[in-house]
């Protein structure tokens, strides 16, 4: 017999994929019904659809276990995304000047024909998520060494 | 912060999987207490207290 911990634990857990799922074909079925099938208007509203069943996914699974770490668990954490993350951001400002260089030159040679402004946007903004969770990682790595 | 916790644990010949247990932390956070790298917050440290039948500062003492 499940405790009710474990029982409340599996009901957020179906909540999270039930969520997620119910988010990306409801909102697909209306985008496409207002959209048509193939029209291309519809892709970045797919796209929208489909990052907002994946944030309620994560969200909800934040939700779930976050409270269910020990205090230590909870400590390491908010040190390691504060200070590896802060870090981060501070660390890859020199690599964003250096990007800036002759206008971008470099980026865009390497883009080619992709790189229009919202691909250079996207780019930026997936760098630096990418830095702050490697960075994240390191600190929690740094923690775990100090304190095990 | 140091603290009496791993021979207060010893005579009650407890492991630190069973005292993690009746806390509701992990092993891995008993052990960084009793070594004196994690402080516990205050209701842990309350927790702890309760669990030894005895008062803080028994347990606990600035360095």
């Amino acid at each position: 017999m499940p405790s009710p911990r474990h029982v409340a634990f599996i009901k957020s857990v179906a909540v999270a994929v039930i969520g997620a799922v119910v988010i990306w074909f409801g909102a697909a079925a209306v985008i496409l019904a207002v959209f048509g099938r193939h029209a291309p208007a519809a892709a970045p509203w797919l796209a929208l659809a489909k990052f907002a069943s994946l944030a309620f996914a994560a969200a909800v699974g934040w939700l779930i276990s976050w409270p269910r770490l020990d205090e230590m668990e909870q400590e390491t954490r908010k040190f390691s995304w504060f200070i590896g993350s802060t870090a981060a951001i501070l660390l890859t400002a020199p690599f964003m000047l250096l990007w800036l260089v002759n206008g971008g030159a470099f980026l865009a040679q390497h883009l080619g024909a992709r790189g229009t402004p919202g691909a250079f946007f996207a780019l930026g903004w997936i760098s630096l998520v990418f830095a702050q969770m490697l960075g994240s990682l390191v600190a929690r790595v740094g923690w775990w060494a100090a304190k095990r | 912060m140091k603290n009496h916790l791993r021979a207060m644990r010893a005579e009650r010949n407890w492991s630190q999987a069973e005292l993690a247990e009746r806390l509701d932390v992990s092993r891995q956070s008993v052990n960084a207490i009793e070594t004196g790298k994690y402080d516990p917050s205050l209701p842990l440290a309350f927790k702890i207290a309760r669990i030894f039948d005895l008062p803080i500062e028994a347990i606990f003492w600035d360095q």
